[in-house]
């Protein structure tokens, strides 16, 4: 998929770098590694001092994943008006566990874990499969930004997705968001899931089949 | 063959093209704000408590408990006692309340929070050492709700959502600033029905 872009890029690298590459982690250039492994550090600069008592540094982690956490929260639950919340209790659960944080994983890597199991919680809670409905009177999901004609096709194909999401099971849909819509690798992917990057690989095929069948059934073929 | 896995990877690759374009969330004004808000409440409250050891220690002696007599077991208890020179106390611990002496009198305060969305509600409260100890059951009607026995006395409080959100007690009507820009929400317990307890209970 070259030209477009991944949450995982979007958000792991500042607006401006214009890294395009579907798969960071595997394609990365020579600058696109230069700036991620500034960024980890400076992450890490942020983590210790919060770990250090200076609360606001927190601040700045929040700032930066921000859109990519509240992004993949949305398309893993069916109620827009759960996301915020789910985000605002990942990024609290987060914090609070900053201790356990070894660095060994990239930080966003890290909250995509945390946010997964926030949402898994949520399922269980309602036991309905993340209490998927029509977003009814839900606010409108596209960004005010784009113009009259691209507002319909997002708005469109953020209908036509959400919709095809929620009749994906759970951990189909986890899978189809963290691989193909934040666009982590499998590496990763298994990481955030808390399988082997294999059975990712195994699982990514059985769920795109899946996705693929219902989209057809909507008359939506990509 | 070969064209047919052909067309399948361009299908493939078509649909995650598709998927990788899809929009982000729109933006939340104030989002950051908000949840630094809860980072910042609850980094307050892991304070009150003081080091995670100490915490723990002190949840552990806080926990309240109630303690529930046998009147004919504690008189036979009495006799043996007496009999074997030996003096026999028998306690049992049970709901979330704090130890009680003899003669301590208690009311049952029923705390209440309307937050049918809550996936958990938990109570924090200076007689718990502002740890969020008790957790309060759901009605089935959006109702969480928990039932603590307290001796008389004035106590400050506060309701923990879903484990890291901090909130006063819409109920209340007494509040109590927590020198940190927010407030407890405070309830008086009498011993005198016609004064009425002030707060939620």
């Amino acid at each position: 998929m070259p030209g477009s872009r991944s949450l995982a890029d979007d958000d792991c690298l500042a607006p401006s770098s214009g890294v395009t590459s579907p798969d960071t982690e595997r394609l990365m250039d020579s600058d696109g590694a230069a700036a991620h492994a500034a960024q980890a550090r400076e992450e890490q600069e942020w983590v210790a001092r919060c770990r250090q008592g200076e609360i606001e540094a927190f601040s700045f982690l929040v700032v930066r994943y921000e859109r990519m956490m509240r992004s993949v929260i949305r398309r893993m639950l069916a109620r827009d008006e759960d996301v915020d919340d789910m985000a605002q209790a990942s990024f609290v659960t987060a914090f609070e566990r900053l201790a356990q944080y070894s660095g060994q994983s990239r930080f966003s890597t890290w909250l995509c874990q945390i946010a997964v199991n926030k949402c898994r919680d949520l399922y269980r809670s309602r036991r309905d499969a993340g209490g998927w409905r029509d977003g009814g009177d839900a606010p409108d999901p596209v960004d005010d930004a784009l113009g009259p004609e691209q507002r319909y096709e997002a708005r469109q194909k953020d209908a036509v997705l959400q919709a095809a999401l929620g009749r994906l099971k759970p951990q189909d849909r986890e899978l189809i968001v963290m691989k193909y819509i934040a666009g982590h690798d499998y590496e990763t992917v298994a990481r955030i899931l808390g399988c082997s990057p294999q059975a990712a690989k195994v699982r990514s095929v059985r769920a795109r089949t899946t996705l693929r069948a219902i989209l057809s059934g909507m008359g939506v073929e990509p | 063959m070969m064209k047919q896995q052909r067309s399948d990877e361009a299908r493939d690759d078509r649909l995650e093209a598709w998927l990788a374009g899809a929009p982000p969330a729109p933006p939340s004004p104030g989002f950051e704000t908000r949840v630094m808000q809860a980072v910042r409440d609850h980094a307050r409250h892991r304070e009150r408590g003081g080091p995670a050891w100490l915490r723990r220690l002190l949840g552990f002696l806080l926990a309240p408990r109630t303690l529930q007599f046998n009147v004919g077991g504690l008189a036979l208890a009495g006799v043996a006692a007496m009999a074997a020179g030996l003096a026999i106390t028998a306690w049992r611990a049970e709901a979330p309340v704090p130890p009680l002496a003899m003669g301590d009198e208690t009311l049952t305060v029923r705390f209440v929070l309307v937050q049918p969305e809550a996936r958990e509600v938990r109570l924090a409260a200076d007689f718990t050492g502002w740890q969020p100890d008790v957790p309060l059951r759901r009605d089935g009607q959006g109702h969480w709700v928990a039932e603590v026995r307290l001796r008389p006395g004035s106590y400050e409080y506060s309701f923990v959502v879903d484990g890291g959100r901090w909130v006063e007690d819409p109920r209340g009507t007494l509040f109590r600033e927590d020198g940190f820009g927010r407030r407890n929400s405070v309830l008086t317990v009498t011993d005198h029905p016609s004064a009425g307890d002030k707060g939620n209970g």
